[in-house]
């Protein structure tokens, strides 16, 4: 692999409730490399979207990191005042929201939006360059530069899609974070989304974390690809790998869950049951209730997120790399 | 022998334009369906947003009625007055709808009892006093067991999953032979779509229900269908067994539809989309073909007149001219 870019060490967040804490994001590491495509997914509310905002400090009010490091740039991101927290993001590692079709704010010229990111990280700017290099940007992701002046309403969502990724990369990132960023979106649009993305990683080499739960996509994009249950990281290997051969019974689900458009048509199910709910989380193996495979250990002890072969991919289950 | 239940024939639907200065304006959401359903078969309707397939929907569940055209369930026109007068009510019993929002289509201020038991009421289908019992039954039906314990909860207290069941099990409470599905599964998450798809398939093998599958997902279009009707800019342009549809895409648009889509069993893919654009607007469609504008293989008259359906065997139609001498053009 690459140099490491960022490094997330033992990660758990989440968010203080009446209840009492809900960790969405547990005991997750992972190494991000320069230059790397990195896939990560899962269910709703497995914990995919705090993790991105753990990331970036960017929980809500009452969202906390509990423990745990995120490494970038020989600082720790998780212990960062936020005055210092605000030099990173944005300039360093940026972000393309989920739903960013409603990003957009519908009263304000996309340049103005453009230009109000770039103003805030470097004050002294002239109004004429920051022009000239939100035109620049939206000529990286075809849009004719007077579209400048339109509203978002003017757009269409494909559009709007593109001008968000323009503006995470305002700042010449290292890193962006994707929430779901084609959703939203129609094939076709979601098709020429991801491969601008593609070309323009190519050309500008940041690093990308691409976060969804549409998994036929992930794995045709990324270079590896996270499975995240429950707040944990369950599988973390090449993607082509675990496409060919899921480790974790949870991804093998996931992978059960979209039917082929060639080759024969099986007869799929996807997963039965539903997540856990994070207060009566199962004392072994989170997935163990949904588990085709669980036997009598599962049920009492918590399998760890180790290698289990030469290859390096990591799986959390007490059958990887065996015959199921 | 298979049975015709419905027949949409040279639909066309046009919204004029409210807005001043704008008048004599339309929006031609729907222009020249025509496109049956068999009694017991699955037909899906795939395309983008935009693309007419919600309209086709609603002008069938008596919605919107068409600007011209006529529907037949049947045999029998839906949009006469006589028919308005005497079997709208049993119409309404027989067709209905499942809609793409399962957090928005359910009242969130009543309770699952009241929600469902209103199909049993309007449409009079049993005496008050077994409704529960009736509803029970129905929620069973679609696997949400133990039942009772569903009917005392509101909409917010049940996942999404949950939510389209119940959905369904409204639709289905009144036994209708038609069922209209708006993209059922597209805002559930992956791992609960394929039982949402896998309980429409039961109710039709079971039932022989027969059902509009609207989708813009063309994996689940041919995991689900029987026959694939592609609609682009509120016309259909291609029409054909699932298997051929896919296997052997003939109008370019499937073709496009067709790459886009995600193949993780290819792995990663070099090659580009061959076309980029949006769809057009509907106001003011582009002449002609209404796909030439992103057409890779759009000539000189693509853009004169709009194309007729080219018959290429009994059951598949395709509407490009490429193919107007009965032939299958080299690309394809």
């Amino acid at each position: 692999m690459s140099e490491t870019i960022l490094e997330i060490d033992k990660l758990t967040s989440g968010y203080q409730v009446k209840q009492g804490r809900v960790e969405a994001v547990k005991d997750v590491s992972f190494k991000l490399g320069s230059g790397e495509f990195l896939g990560i997914a899962g269910e709703s509310g497995c914990g995919k979207s705090t993790l991105a905002y753990s990331i970036l400090g960017l929980l809500e009010d009452n969202g906390r990191i509990f423990s745990g490091s995120i490494n970038y740039g020989g600082q720790d991101l998780s212990v960062l005042s936020e005055r210092a927290l605000k030099k990173v993001r944005w300039s360093k590692i940026s972000m393309v929201f989920q739903s960013a079709m409603n990003a957009l704010n519908p009263v304000i010229t996309i340049k103005e939006q453009l230009l109000d990111a770039m103003f805030a990280h470097k004050p002294g700017l002239k109004e004429k360059e920051a022009v000239a290099r939100a035109k620049e940007l939206l000529d990286l992701v075809n849009i004719t530069p007077d579209r400048l002046y339109d509203y978002p309403h003017q757009l269409s969502g494909g559009m709007k899609q593109r001008i968000m990724i323009a503006m995470a990369m305002v700042l010449q990132p290292d890193i962006i974070i994707m929430d779901e960023p084609t959703t939203a979106l129609d094939v076709v649009v979601q098709r020429n989304i991801i491969e601008k993305i593609g070309d323009l990683q190519e050309k500008f080499g940041f690093s990308i974390i691409f976060i969804t739960h549409d998994l036929s996509l992930l794995v045709e994009i990324s270079d590896r690809l996270a499975i995240m249950y429950a707040g944990r990281l369950v599988e973390l290997g090449n993607a082509e790998e675990i496409y060919k051969n899921p480790a974790h019974p949870y991804t093998e689900g996931l992978m059960a869950s979209f039917p082929p458009l060639v080759g024969e048509i099986k007869e799929v199910g996807g997963i039965p049951g539903k997540p856990p709910d994070f207060f009566k989380l199962p004392v072994g193996c989170k997935f163990e209730p949904r588990c085709p495979y669980a036997f009598e250990r599962c049920k009492k002890e918590n399998p760890v997120f180790e290698s289990y072969d030469s290859t390096g991919r990591l799986a959390r289950c007490f059958l990887a790399g065996e015959e199921r | 022998m298979t049975e015709t239940l419905l027949q949409l024939k040279d639909v066309s639907l046009h919204f004029p334009i409210k807005a001043i200065g704008r008048s004599g304006e339309k929006v031609r959401a729907m222009d020249d369906v025509n496109l049956t359903i068999n009694k017991g078969e699955i037909v899906a309707l795939v395309g983008e947003s935009g693309s007419g397939k919600t309209t086709t929907a609603r002008v069938v569940a008596r919605i919107h009625s068409p600007t011209s055209g006529k529907i037949y369930f049947q045999g029998e026109d839906i949009y006469t007055s006589e028919y308005k007068k005497n079997k709208v009510d049993w119409y309404r019993k027989q067709v209905q709808m499942i809609f793409q929002d399962p957090f928005g289509s359910l009242n969130p201020t009543h309770k699952i009892r009241s929600i469902l038991s209103r199909p049993f009421i309007i449409h009079k289908i049993c005496p008050k006093s077994i409704i529960e019992e009736k509803m029970v039954e129905v929620l069973t039906e679609v696997g949400l067991e133990p039942a009772e314990q569903f009917l005392d909860k509101f909409p917010h207290e049940l996942s999404g999953g949950q939510l389209q069941r119940i959905n369904i099990a409204r639709a289905i409470s009144v036994e209708p032979v038609l069922l209209l599905a708006d993209e059922p599964t597209s805002m559930l998450d992956v791992s609960i779509r394929m039982t949402i798809m896998n309980m429409i398939k039961n109710f039709r093998d079971k039932d022989q229900i027969s059902y509009l599958y609207i989708t813009h997902n063309l994996a689940g279009a041919r995991y689900i269908a029987d026959r694939i009707a592609v609609m682009y800019a509120g016309m259909l342009v291609e029409v054909g067994p699932t298997d051929e549809v896919i296997q052997k895409a003939r109008h370019p648009y499937t073709k496009l539809l067709r790459s886009a889509a995600p193949q993780p069993e290819k792995g990663f893919r070099e090659e580009k989309l061959g076309s980029t654009g949006d769809i057009p607007s509907l106001i003011k469609p582009p002449n002609g073909c209404r796909f030439h504008p992103r057409c890779p293989y759009s000539k000189p008259e693509c853009s004169q007149a709009i194309p007729k359906m080219y018959q290429l065997n009994d059951n598949h139609r395709v509407r490009c001219i490429l193919y107007k001498d009965g032939k299958i053009p080299d690309f394809a």
